[in-house]
């Protein structure tokens, strides 16, 4: 029946949501559960870009058991506060499923009333856990059958739910001093404090607290862990130290002023970050780019690619003791700030895309000056490797380190290098490919072990295939236009504005009033450094989203932290940390 | 002893012999959280090295260090955690607030972020941008060793008045 599922998505969109595979599926899902399938949602009669499947909750289990044979990644779980208005009750829980091998997305949703419980996937899916923790802390859906039901990134005393529609957006809650270590979720038995020191020495177990200012949490992070001797037993992470309220903000501002916010989710990468929310307001509006901001968009995200995995190994190698090499690292990356700086007029917080085209076009030369640094950055990658892939010591402490298989990856949902080191055959720029991305060659490095070490070759070997995209996008660049022809988003340029009152007015409106975007709602996904970045965006309407959901890699890779250092020594934590990059910036949001 | 043979002379009060010490020899605790924190390993690193400044021992215990640079966003849940950090660094103390965010809030006038850090504890410097480019940092870290020479920070004031 719903046989063409997509909205008009702009051509450097590209294909590969499987719409024909989610289509069966659907079809199979309403043989099967009938009446419960509460509604299907999909285009062209309700604008969205993959179609949606609304089911009661109490058949959600079931459905996605039977899902889960070709929808095995599930990408993101989040909820939406549909207030007084909601069809099926007032939150509505968002599922994005991924069909890694027929490249097919599909979204499941369910509704739950103020106080109800929504059945939880924790047991279907790992990754589950920590997802619908959030749920929770935001918006106070809680979720049976769920093994941790707290908080997470609020403060465990925190008051009320903070992105319900009622919660105000300055509504601080200050707290005198920071939460203990609690020993109950370590599983600890107090009487090992009351007894004697001979028997304590017998059962050694010690309540460490790292964090969150360790220098090796890089960002603030916190991890308390039980002990014996130096062996991990258990170990429960904590994080939130950073949160900023940024889905909040996407909701209070505009399309255009959430731009700068973007930059500050993984800010070793902002470029990406951009890059893949400007294509998500533009998919939902349905515009098209020239080629020329296509391949510049291009070449930006591989230098934030490159800049954040040289960020990534020269500081997992300070961890371990190699300050030197992190220095060749940094010096490179120098460079790569001041290209982006002649782009942009600034290093970290970039702001370079704007919906619709860029901020400005490349300087003259640039594709020269890119083509140079890729061939310097080429000669120090090889120094890099020289220095440290087969150094002795390196290999000790990262082979075998922080094992983390297939298999486990798929079901806590990892994604990007981190995935790959374990076998993991996904990269979205070939398998979901957006941009130009089908139009350039490169190889998709993939390891097999799936530990420190592997991370590390990943890493080195996808700065070599970053290098190669950038070099051919240089060459296939050529001189043209960089905005869309779309009046809606297109910024009014400055002689009007000088010049004549209706630019000025025009300026004016689009600037403090910003620009509609119609009714609809998109997910969007780009393999950014650390692995799938999404940005899901409902719109009512209006020139403000009524939810800007983040799908930061981070989130999920860090949640694998605690199941990959048990039974390892503590400094193994260390080098594990480091290598899943975790940002805190994208974890908290 | 130069080379004639006179014995040159090196007057000075012990005060500001003990502040040119001080200044000169800052061992920096880099309370670096967020994008900030990233900026301000561009600045200890090769490029911009701070350690052309004395500033380069980077302490991660507070007690061993007496310079904190609060480079980032502290938000509501970090707060008690930098106050507790601060107090336990012993004196003289001083400290930078790098950035926006630490210096007010930034970008984020939100239910969760500390509007400054200045509401918690005392600031010395702040250092303006978001973040601020390293060049602006070693700036920032030049005048608070000016004002370290002068006597005019936060703890050096405290300790004339309690003296
Ligand atoms: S001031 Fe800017 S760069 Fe620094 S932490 Fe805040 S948002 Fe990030």
């Amino acid at each position: 029946m719903h046989k063409d599922v997509r909205v008009a998505v702009p051509t450097h969109w590209g294909d590969g949501f499987g719409s024909d595979i989610a289509a069966q599926h659907i079809a199979r899902a309403q043989e099967v559960f009938g009446a419960q399938i509460l509604a299907v949602l999909a285009a062209p009669e309700y604008p969205t870009d993959v179609p949606i499947l609304v089911i009661e909750s109490r058949n959600l289990v079931a459905l996605m058991l039977q899902l889960k044979s070709t929808y095995t990644f599930l990408a993101d779980i989040t909820a939406t506060d549909e207030g007084e208005t909601g069809q099926w009750g007032r939150f509505e829980v968002v599922y994005q499923l991924f069909a890694p091998r027929e490249k097919s997305r599909l979204r499941v949703k369910t509704a739950a009333h103020e106080g109800a419980m929504v059945p939880s996937l924790a047991h279907i899916w790992s990754g589950a856990n920590w997802a619908e923790r959030e749920v929770y802390d935001m918006f106070g859906v809680r979720f049976c059958g769920h093994p941790d039901m707290r908080r997470i990134l609020m403060d465990y005393r925190w008051v009320g739910h903070p992105l319900r529609k009622d919660y105000p957006l300055k509504g601080y809650q200050l707290f005198p001093d920071a939460a203990p270590i609690n020993p109950d979720l370590l599983q600890m038995e107090e009487q090992v404090l009351g007894h004697d020191s001979d028997e304590l020495w017998d059962n050694a177990d010690l309540l460490v607290n790292i964090g969150p200012t360790h220098p090796t949490t890089h960002g603030a992070l916190r991890m308390c862990a039980r002990l014996r001797g130096e062996t991990i037993e258990t170990s429960y992470c904590e994080f939130g130290y950073t949160h900023r309220a940024k889905e909040k903000l996407g909701e209070n501002r505009t399309y255009h002023n959430f731009i700068v916010y973007t930059d500050r989710l993984n800010y070793c990468s902002s470029l990406i970050n951009n890059v893949a929310y400007v294509m998500t307001v533009e998919k939902l509006m349905g515009i098209g780019v020239p080629d020329r901001c296509v391949w510049i968009r291009m070449i930006v995200s591989e230098i934030a690619r490159i800049i954040d995995h040289l960020i990534c190994v020269g500081i997992n190698a300070v961890d371990l003791g190699a300050f030197s090499y992190f220095l060749y690292g940094y010096h490179q990356r120098e460079e790569a700030y001041t290209l982006i700086e002649k782009l942009c007029g600034a290093r970290l917080t970039t702001s370079y895309t704007r919906v619709g085209g860029l901020m400005a076009d490349a300087p003259e030369g640039f594709e020269r000056e890119v083509k140079e640094w890729v061939r310097r950055t080429r000669v120090v990658i090889d120094e890099m490797h020289a220095l440290l892939t087969n150094n002795k010591i390196w290999r000790q402490r990262t082979e075998g380190v922080g094992v983390f298989t297939r298999e486990q990856c798929m079901d806590y949902s990892v994604s990007g290098p981190c995935a790959r080191a374990a076998g993991i055959d996904i990269d979205l720029r070939r398998d979901q490919p957006y941009l130009f991305y089908k139009n350039v060659e490169f190889d998709v490095p993939v390891c097999g072990s799936g530990d420190v070490f592997d991370r590390y070759l990943v890493r080195i070997a996808e700065i070599r295939e970053s290098l190669n995209i950038i070099t051919q996008c240089a060459d296939r660049m050529k001189s043209g236009p960089i905005w869309t022809e779309d009046k809606r988003v297109r910024i009014p340029d400055k002689d009007s504005v000088h010049n004549t009152m209706e630019g000025m007015i025009h300026h004016f409106k689009f600037f403090m009033e910003g620009f509609q975007v119609p009714p609809g709602e998109a997910y969007s996904q780009v393999e950014a450094a650390n692995g799938e970045l999404g940005f899901y965006i409902v719109s009512r309407g209006g020139p403000r989203a009524h939810r800007m959901r983040i799908r930061g890699p981070s989130f999920w890779n860090f949640q694998t932290l605690a199941a990959m250092v048990r039974g390892q020594k503590v400094a193994d934590m260390v080098a594990a940390l480091g290598s899943i990059n975790v940002i805190a910036g994208e974890l908290d949001r | 002893m130069s080379k004639d043979g006179n014995a040159g002379f090196l007057t000075t009060r012990l005060n500001d012999f003990i502040n040119w010490g001080k200044k000169n020899s800052m061992w920096p605790l880099p309370f670096g959280t967020s994008c900030c924190g990233i900026e301000l390993m561009s600045t200890l690193a090769a490029d911009y090295d701070m350690a052309r400044f004395g500033a380069e021992v980077v302490r991660f215990s507070p007690r061993q260090s007496d310079l904190l640079i609060v480079a980032g966003i502290i938000n509501l849940k970090m707060a008690p955690i930098l106050r507790t950090v601060y107090d336990q660094m012993s004196d003289p103390k001083y400290v930078m607030s790098f950035g926006a965010c630490a210096s007010s809030g930034g970008i984020f006038n939100v239910y969760s972020v500390l509007q400054g850090i200045d509401t918690l504890i005392p600031v010395d410097i702040y250092v303006p941008g978001c973040p601020p480019a390293p060049e602006g940092v070693l700036h920032g870290l030049l005048e608070l060793q000016d004002m370290i020479e002068r006597g005019t920070t936060h703890a050096q004031k405290q300790r004339v008045c309690h003296a």
